[in-house]
């Protein structure tokens, strides 16, 4: 699987010495680079040569181990269609006393937010980045203090600092002005600060700011038995509580080295598109809400309603919540459930095909989502943005083909038709909802089909193996999610890193509101419909 | 030119409109509920509201100077003013001077001004960028409204509305001309516009980077908030009784209580339509992108002007 011509690329323009080897999975590949600087050579094999894009950036704190060192670790993943499923990833050791690297900002966009993330987190500094303001940690966190170095003891509170005005980016000049929204809103969201400079109702430029609701959770995870730490990975997020609970338990399944069973693989299958279907069905009437047209957004939230009363009769829970665990899945589905399913998706299916029929025959609602908030392919592809807002780039990517999971990783799974736009817009990014919603309605139904009885969980040992490293990437509803998790030697979790897909598509969101007006923000943001929660964690 | 309408029956008629005003949205707002499935709040919901708003506190922005906190007056104040323009219960002049349909217009103009001024003393961003999208709309909506009222006045020979209501009144739909017909598309047009309803405006909204009138309400609370909302139901309800005066052939008939009785029923009945018809078309159609809102009142401005040069001409 893993292609051999690489590691020469690598190692012809390499200045030191280049180790690869297998792992984390056995389709992957780590690539240990004696020589920081060749840091910046390595990826830009990896991203022209081989047209790959950042995966995630995981660091870790090793200075109590024999190495004494920080590491970095740059993940990479193919971006074209079909590509084999393999994750290539840089790994280079920081100098503790000194613990800077060189920053990829500038070649790869897509590293911004990881580089600052780090530089907060570890102190681990990205030298020459171009936007080295803090990221995750708010004014008033005392400075030279590292939240996810080991020394740090996260059950301590720490002093808070008096603080400047956080700079923000904007500009000056004639008739120009800011407007600042946030970072508490009107209606049930999350928070974040917006920050428009404008001149008129034209937008010059968005500064978002997010990680209110950093809740330190990578932390409060490290150290406990990785079986415990689940709960909290399926919390991170409301809405994506399915894809999150079944990425956490891929990669903790790999390090534990089992195989799961067939029906719990589709019954996975089943919670992970059930979850698509509600976030999807609401997201566009949500996008309604934006251009004001309020059938749609009335029977968006009647639709969603609906399906999530039928997630509370399945698993007890709206969010689908429990019905995933580590080793399978904890609630079998009967078949009286089972019917119940299908015909509440068929009649979801109608009332859908209903609404998106209105929708494309209003020409008022049409007008307003052709050619708003356009995201250029170069831009999603830079940004490595994911899931929906990068389909209707012409991004074809989906991490259930690309790297299968739950019931695509059956060798019987079927087909998955990848949906994809080539506007950007708004119309594109509701389009391909649309779509996707029906095939996973179709899905479903093949899941059902393919269900037989047999097992639905397979027991884990506690403690689970040490030094082991388990990564898998979830289509959740929003777009691919990396999760990377390491045991250390006792088999608790040593370090667990969620990339959200939202993480990396904020950043595509603030350069699509600059293609808009001011009022047309809401709508623009409201088509990508990001969550907060898995972007701060 | 005076008539015989007395002064109690102007004061009735005043209160009538203020009274109802909230109704009127409540309705909207239920038929509004209706069409997209929902069960909706009671029609009452909006008097419900002012009488909780009223009971509050007030939160005033550090920025505000002081005549902020007699905006709300002064635009209720205003706007219950244009509404003794009105012709409710009774047409035909009243008894005294007291104005006509462009002092009507000139004070619901008064009253958005003070809003707009109210709005940028607060200094928040949302009632600086309502305040100046407000004001890019209005001019391209009054001066529209005005070849309206003058479309129907030349013909008549007046702009005093309760002689054009009477003058409508006794002509039926049969004897209307092309510029009746289109000066009543140019008030269709114009309607969601002047209340501030999709597809220009959308009242229901909670998202403040969109808003227009809503984003000039944002920094009063309290009783303040009570009153411009107060204003917003009346300003709705004159608008109505605007163009029902102008264009609505049942005018209010008779005198003697029965008479006053039927003319508040027929004018419930104008408003009614009126009513039906604002919320189809916000049920219809989704709010226009901003720079397109010249364009729509466009059709607006070139309908008027059509009327008022077949009048002319």
């Amino acid at each position: 699987m893993v292609d051999p011509t690489l590691i020469n690329a690598l190692q012809a323009k390499a200045m030191g010495t280049v180790d690869a080897e297998i792992g984390p999975r056995p389709s992957d590949l780590t690539v240990r680079l004696s020589h920081i600087d060749d840091l910046l050579v390595a990826a830009e094999v990896l991203i022209k040569q081989y047209t790959m894009a950042l995966a995630t950036l995981v660091a870790t704190d090793e200075t109590a181990m024999p190495d004494g060192d920080f590491k970095v670790r740059y993940v990479f993943e193919p971006t074209t269609a079909n590509a084999p499923d393999w994750f290539v990833t840089l790994l280079v050791s920081v100098d503790a006393a000194c613990p800077e690297v060189p920053s990829l900002t500038t070649m790869i966009p897509a590293a911004n937010w990881h580089e600052r993330e780090m530089c907060d987190l570890f102190g681990i500094v990205p030298v020459g980045h171009p936007d080295p303001r803090p990221l995750v940690v708010h004014d008033g966190w005392p400075k030279g203090v590292f939240p996810l170095r080991k020394a740090f003891d996260g059950s301590q509170r720490v002093p808070v600092e008096p603080a400047e005005e956080f700079p923000h980016m904007v500009t000056e000049g004639e008739g120009v002005f800011e407007i600042p929204v946030g970072p508490i809103h009107a209606g049930i969201i999350e928070p974040g600060h917006f920050r428009f400079t404008s001149v008129g109702e034209t937008v010059l430029l968005l500064d978002a700011r997010l990680f209110y609701t950093h809740r330190g959770l990578e932390k409060r995870m490290e150290g406990i038995s990785p079986l415990d730490a689940f709960c909290i990975a399926e919390r991170i997020c409301g809405v994506c509580s399915v894809a999150h609970g079944l990425g956490y338990c891929e990669a903790l399944e790999q390090i534990a080295g089992v195989d799961i069973p067939y029906r719990a693989r589709l019954i996975r299958g089943i919670a992970l598109e059930l979850e698509r279907l509600y976030n999807h069905i609401g997201d566009v009437g949500n996008v309604c809400a934006g251009a004001a047209f309020h059938y749609g957004t009335a029977t968006g939230a009647r639709l969603k309603e609906r399906l999530q009363q039928m997630n509370e009769r399945i698993a007890g829970n709206r969010f689908l919540r429990g019905i995933i665990i580590p080793g399978g899945v904890r609630l079998d589905l009967t078949s009286h459930l089972l019917e119940f399913i299908s015909s509440t998706l068929l009649q979801t299916l109608t009332d859908f095909d209903s609404l998106m029929d209105r929708i494309e025959a209003n020409p008022s609602v049409v007008e307003r989502f052709d050619d708003t908030g356009i995201l250029q392919n170069q831009t999603a592809m830079d940004l490595a943005v994911a899931g929906v807002a990068a389909r209707a780039s012409g991004v074809n990517r989906d991490a259930r083909r690309d790297h299968p999971h739950g019931a695509f990783a059956n060798a019987d799974s079927p087909q998955l038709n990848v949906m994809t736009a080539s506007a950007g817009d708004a119309m594109a990014r509701v389009m391909v909802r649309a779509q996707e919603v029906r095939e996973s309605i179709r899905l479903v139904d093949e899941f059902i089909r393919r269900l037989k009885p047999g097992p639905i969980k397979i027991a884990i040992a506690d403690p689970l193996p040490g030094d082991r490293i388990g990564i898998s990437a979830i289509e959740s509803p929003r777009g691919e999610a990396v999760h990377w998790l390491r045991t250390d030697a006792n088999g608790r979790v040593d370090r667990y890193h969620l990339r959200s897909p939202s993480y990396h598509n904020w950043p595509a969101v603030a350069l699509a509101a600059e293609t808009a007006i001011v009022p047309d923000f809401p709508l623009v943001n409201k088509s990508f419909e990001l969550c907060y929660s898995c972007t701060d964690r | 030119m005076t008539g015989d309408k007395p002064l109690g029956i102007v004061l009735i008629e005043m209160c009538i409109l203020v009274i109802l005003g909230p109704l009127v949205t409540g309705i909207i707002q239920k038929i509004k509920a209706r069409l997209q499935n929902r069960q909706g709040a009671g029609i009452l919901q909006p008097y419900f509201d002012l009488i909780k708003l009223l009971g509050k506190g007030t939160v005033q922005a550090d920025t505000a100077s002081g005549f902020f906190r007699s905006i709300p007056v002064l635009v209720l104040a205003t706007t219950v003013a244009a509404g003794a323009l009105v012709p409710v219960v009774q047409s035909g002049p009243p008894a005294f001077p007291l104005g006509d349909a462009l002092m009507l217009l000139g004070l619901l103009a008064l009253a958005r001004f003070l809003t707009a001024v109210g709005a940028l003393d607060a200094g928040g961003a949302f009632g600086g960028m309502g305040a100046s999208r407000e004001m890019t709309i209005a001019p391209l909506v009054e001066p529209v409204l005005m070849m309206v009222v003058f479309s129907t006045a030349l013909a008549v020979g007046s702009t005093e509305l309760g002689i054009l209501a009477e003058q409508r009144g006794t002509s039926w739909i049969l004897a209307w001309r092309a510029a009746d017909f289109l000066g009543l598309a140019a008030m269709l047009v114009l309607l969601p516009a002047e209340t501030g309803r999709i597809p220009v405006d959308n009242p229901d909204t909670h998202l403040e980077l969109t808003m227009l009138h809503e984003g000039m309400l944002l920094e009063h609370s309290g009783p303040g908030l009570g009153c411009m909302l107060l204003a917003s139901h009346t300003r709705q309800i004159v608008t109505l009784g605007l163009a029902a005066a102008l264009f609505f052939p049942i005018g209010p008939v008779g005198a003697g209580v029965t008479g006053l009785l039927l003319g508040l029923c027929t004018f419930a009945l104008k408003i009614l339509v009126l009513a039906v018809y604002l919320a189809l078309i916000e049920s219809s159609y989704a709010k226009l992108r901003l720079f397109q809102v010249p364009q729509y009142l466009g059709i607006g401005f070139v309908l008027a002007l059509m009327s008022l040069a077949l009048r002319i001409l």
